[in-house]
């Protein structure tokens, strides 16, 4: 139900016992830590982290600063993102703040207020 | 020595052939022991502290889902191995325990595999498979550690999972309920809300709108706190009140199960 990128079905992939999913039932205030796969679907207020996946659907709305080994982003990010490996932007996300990530994607459509910081050796340009 | 207790709805004459089986078949085995009807008239968990008193070791529950739960409690207080006879409807948990009924519910109770699980505590009282709370829910907090848990006003139910058992009402669950693991040594928290619906015409000849699980949050405990009290069920029977602390207790329940249990029973 969640699945939909590559990146999201690469993380899926493995064992997700420790996902933590927030759904529209529930927001969340204060910070937010996993070792698992996260996936936000509802309100969140403070800090998100975790060292595998995140996924901010449609309808969320994350006030937080947020790290992550890898981002699929497809609502609302107010706050400084700090991905390790891929962030993807899909055509409905907005985000204000700052992104730091090794490997960006922004479909069009997308919004992005914000400074872009990429590490050099894993960054690459496609034409 | 084993002690058989029957639930009370077993005293119906419709069961007297299948009690009647179960103990001839008991007997054949040779794990016999104390038999004893439950009645209207003594508390569950009374007959359970005298007989542990007595010397019991092993009770044998024969019954429902209800009859299994509502022991829970005091055989773990007790210390007690616990094993499980399921007879009549809604016997849900039961084929997760790897049990069959009548005469295969016997023979593993003879063959005597144990599995010890986790147990719930809350507030002091122990469940086996969930808190829920479904009564001014957006009215409710639950914490842990550094972030709090704020229900909304589209949240209909929260449930505590220590040990998911499907029911045949459940529907649109998320996977991820399957993998709730009794051994883990971590609770589920599961938020249900309620969905949109369909619109317009086709909303009058759909009925009820569906109560779906779209939260689930893996944690060792959880404090749940309100302005005022709020009921919350213990395994769909037991009533406390918040503010609750609901975690995983010290202690395990050592459980008799069959060959063809859940894989998360190990």
């Amino acid at each position: 139900m969640f699945k939909t990128t590559q990146t999201e079905q690469e993380f899926f992939k493995g064992d997700s016992s420790e996902d933590t999913i927030i759904g529209r039932a529930i927001k969340i205030e204060g910070d937010l830590s996993s070792d698992g796969n996260i996936v936000i679907e509802g309100e969140v207020k403070g800090s998100v982290k975790t060292g595998k996946f995140l996924k901010v659907g449609d309808h969320a709305k994350v006030t937080a600063n947020v790290e992550a080994e890898a981002a699929v982003v497809s609502g609302i990010v107010e706050g400084n993102m700090t991905i390790k490996g891929r962030l993807e932007l899909m055509n409905t996300a907005r985000v204000d703040g700052d992104i730091q990530a090794s490997n960006l994607s922004i479909a069009e459509g997308a919004t992005f207020n914000g400074a872009c910081k990429m590490d050099k050796k894993t960054s690459e340009v496609v034409e | 020595m084993y002690y058989y207790l029957y639930d009370t709805f077993l005293n119906d004459k419709r069961f007297d052939r299948t009690i009647d089986k179960i103990k001839e078949k008991l007997l054949e085995l040779d794990i016999n022991g104390k038999h004893i009807r439950l009645s209207l008239l003594k508390r569950i968990e009374e007959i359970i502290d005298d007989e542990t008193k007595r010397g019991i070791k092993t009770l044998v529950i024969v019954g429902n889902d209800s009859s299994f739960l509502k022991v829970i409690d005091p055989v773990v207080r007790n210390g007690l191995t616990l094993g499980f006879i399921p007879v009549g409807q809604n016997n849900h948990i039961a084929p997760l325990l790897g049990i069959g009924e009548n005469d295969e519910a016997c023979e593993a109770i003879a063959a005597r595999k144990l599995v010890e699980v986790d147990i719930g505590d809350a507030n002091g009282q122990f469940f086996f498979s969930n808190v829920k709370m479904s009564k001014s829910v957006s009215r409710l907090l639950i914490e842990h550690g550094n972030f709090k848990i704020m229900p909304t006003n589209n949240c209909k139910e929260v449930c505590i999972y220590n040990f998911y058992y499907p029911m045949k009402k459940d529907k649109d669950i998320l996977p991820e309920l399957d993998k709730i693991d009794a051994q883990d040594k971590k609770l589920d928290l599961v938020a249900k809300s309620q969905s949109q619906g369909r619109a317009g015409i086709l909303k009058i000849f759909s009925g009820k709108r569906e109560i779906r699980a779209d939260t689930f949050v893996e944690r060792d405990e959880f404090m749940v706190k309100s302005y005022e009290y709020l009921p919350l069920v213990l395994d769909n029977y037991r009533v406390i009140k918040t503010p609750a602390k609901i975690k995983i207790a010290d202690t395990k329940l050592k459980l008799i199960v069959g060959k063809n249990r859940s894989k998360l029973l190990k």
